[in-house]
Order: C-alpha cells, then sequence, then structure tokens
C-alpha cells in the first residue's frame, strides 16, 4: 500500500570517506540537520499536493537512514490510492504519475542546500574529531599557541 | 509489541464534522512535529554497553516520525516509532528503559507531553477554529483503497 521513495545520499557518503577517511555514521549534529532537510521536503510535497486529497497530503513522512550505508532519506506515504493522485484536468499517460513526477522534481530543487549543510556539518564535526585526537595534553595545548614540537 | 504509537486526539474539535483549513492545519503540523521532537530530542544518552563501536547508533533516535490527520474523522495526531534492533530486527523502543527501576523511557515522555505540550496544542488548535468560524470550509469524503506500495529510488 502507498509509496516508498528512498533518496540515497551517495554525494553526503562520498565526501565522508573524503574528510574522514573512511565511511561512519553521521553525529547526532548531522542528524538533526538532515532530518530538518527530510521534514522540509516533506512540506514541499504537501504544499504542492493537490489539496482535494486531504487524506492523502497529510499521509506524506520522511524517515531518515544515518547509522549505516546507504545513508538516505526515505519519503513515504501510506494512504492506499496515493499513487493514483493527480491534479485536477490532469489526464493520466502511462505511468507518468504526480508523485513519480513531483518528488524527483524537488529533490532535484533542493539538493544543492542540502548538501552543502551536510558538508558544513561534516566539516564540523571533522574539525572537532582532528581537535579531540590532538587532546588535552601538552602537545596540544603547545599547537594551540603556534608552539611545533622539534 | 514493543512498536511505538501515540495518537492524541482534541475532544473539542473532534466533531467538527469537516476537513481543517489550511490555517488549522498549519498549526495541527507545526505540533505534530513539537510532539515529535519531544520524543525525539531527550531520546540520546544510551550507554550501548557491549555494541561494538562500528555497530549502528541512534537507530531508534532516527525513527521517530509524526502523522497528522486533518480531515473530517477529526484532527489527530500520531507519533510512531517503529525501530528494529541492530542484530536481532526485533522491535524494542516500547520497552526501553533509563536503568532498571526507571519507568519505560516512552511513558515518561509521554506523560511530559501531555502535561507540557497538549494542553498548549489543544489551545491554540481551538482558538484557530473558532477565528475561521465565520469561513465555511470544504466537505470531502474520505476514500480508502489499498493498492499495494510502489518504489521510486532516487540518488543525489
Amino acid at each position: 500500500m502507498g509509496i516508498r521513495v528512498p533518496i540515497r545520499l551517495r554525494s553526503v557518503e562520498d565526501y565522508i570517506v573524503q574528510a574522514h577517511g573512511s565511511f561512519r555514521q553521521l553525529t547526532l549534529a548531522e542528524r538533526q540537520v538532515l532530518r530538518r532537510w527530510a521534514d522540509h521536503i516533506v512540506d514541499l510535497i504537501q504544499a504542492n499536493w493537490p489539496v482535494d486529497t486531504g487524506l492523502s497530503r497529510d499521509g506524506y513522512f520522511a524517515t531518515i537512514q544515518a547509522s549505516r550505508r546507504p545513508l538516505q532519506i526515505i519519503i513515504q506515504d501510506d494512504v492506499g490510492y496515493v499513487q493514483w493522485v493527480r491534479r485536477k484536468g490532469e489526464k493520466q499517460a502511462g505511468l507518468d504519475f504526480l508523485w513519480r513526477r513531483l518528488i524527483p522534481q524537488i529533490i532535484r530543487q533542493v539538493s544543492p542546500a542540502l548538501l552543502a549543510d551536510m558538508k558544513t556539518a561534516i566539516d564540523k564535526t571533522e574539525a572537532e574529531l582532528k581537535r579531540q585526537q590532538q587532546g588535552p595534553g601538552v602537545q596540544g595545548f603547545l599547537r594551540l599557541f603556534g608552539v611545533t614540537n622539534g | 509489541m514493543a512498536d511505538v504509537k501515540i495518537t492524541t486526539t482534541t475532544p473539542s474539535t473532534k466533531t467538527l464534522g469537516r476537513r481543517l483549513s489550511q490555517a488549522e492545519r498549519a498549526v495541527l503540523k507545526k505540533w505534530a512535529r513539537r510532539f515529535r521532537e519531544g520524543f525525539q530530542n531527550p531520546w540520546v544518552g544510551w550507554k550501548y554497553e557491549g555494541r561494538p563501536a562500528d555497530a549502528p547508533r541512534l537507530v531508534s533516535y532516527d525513527a521517530w516520525t509524526e502523522r497528522i490527520d486533518s480531515t473530517m474523522r477529526g484532527p489527530r495526531i500520531t507519533i510512531l516509532n517503529e525501530a528494529r534492533g541492530w542484530r536481532s530486527g526485533k522491535p524494542y523502543v516500547g520497552y526501553v528503559r533509563r536503568s532498571k527501576n526507571s519507568p519505560r523511557e516512552v511513558q515518561r515522555l509521554t506523560d511530559h507531553v501531555n502535561r507540557q505540550l497538549l494542553p498548549q496544542f489543544v489551545a491554540e488548535l481551538t482558538r484557530e477554529i473558532m477565528n475561521g468560524l465565520t469561513k465555511p470550509g470544504p466537505s470531502r469524503p474520505i476514500r480508502d483503497g489499498d493498492t499495494g506500495t510502489e518504489t521510486l529510488d532516487l540518488e543525489i
């Protein structure tokens, strides 16, 4: 019943590998950024969904998968007839359903800003990880003041 | 069954007999998110005892979702968590406790949401409905039909 649209965030995965050296799960702060974007995508879908079908519009929701690969935003709607919804006066042409057009269009629209926000969040995490690796010891303390060993 | 499903209806607006207006629906949606955050934001700080370092973390944190229903059935917010154990694949969220003697975390947070957020939500929605009483709202029948799930894979 309903529809399910997993959006794989391969660019984010690749950026993590590039910044971190290998894949890692998203941190809490990174998840919060991703979740905000997932919510925003649902808002945009609902804002562009025909108002006449209140139940199917309300039915859209998002989850994220941030603990393992593939990193994903998953958009779902469990209302039984959601895949058949079309705008008033719009003729159905084969498999060209509204949700199949609308969701990819919204993803294309938001993806540059989403990726930019995620990269910023990942950079912040990596900077923090580096700072922690340097540790609060003497070396870390000296480095903070521009003193290098040897 | 340890999945979590908490549904909130508002007695004062249940018999409205019409779909919510756009402004009323915006209130419902805003509070649905706040309710979700009421469960999700404190859902951190777990011990993960015995779990390998590279095993998934925050799985049940990610799994909190909210649904709304603004149709003629009556304004409704549903908060769900259907996380599955990283190893067992079984539902568990409803059983989680901070310590042996503490109450189930979901129960504790439900009490908090009911005490702190629910009255504010009911008041704001009622106010919005009162504001719109003079405007006629559309009345539509609810269709129901199950035609199987379709999937569309996307990548960015």
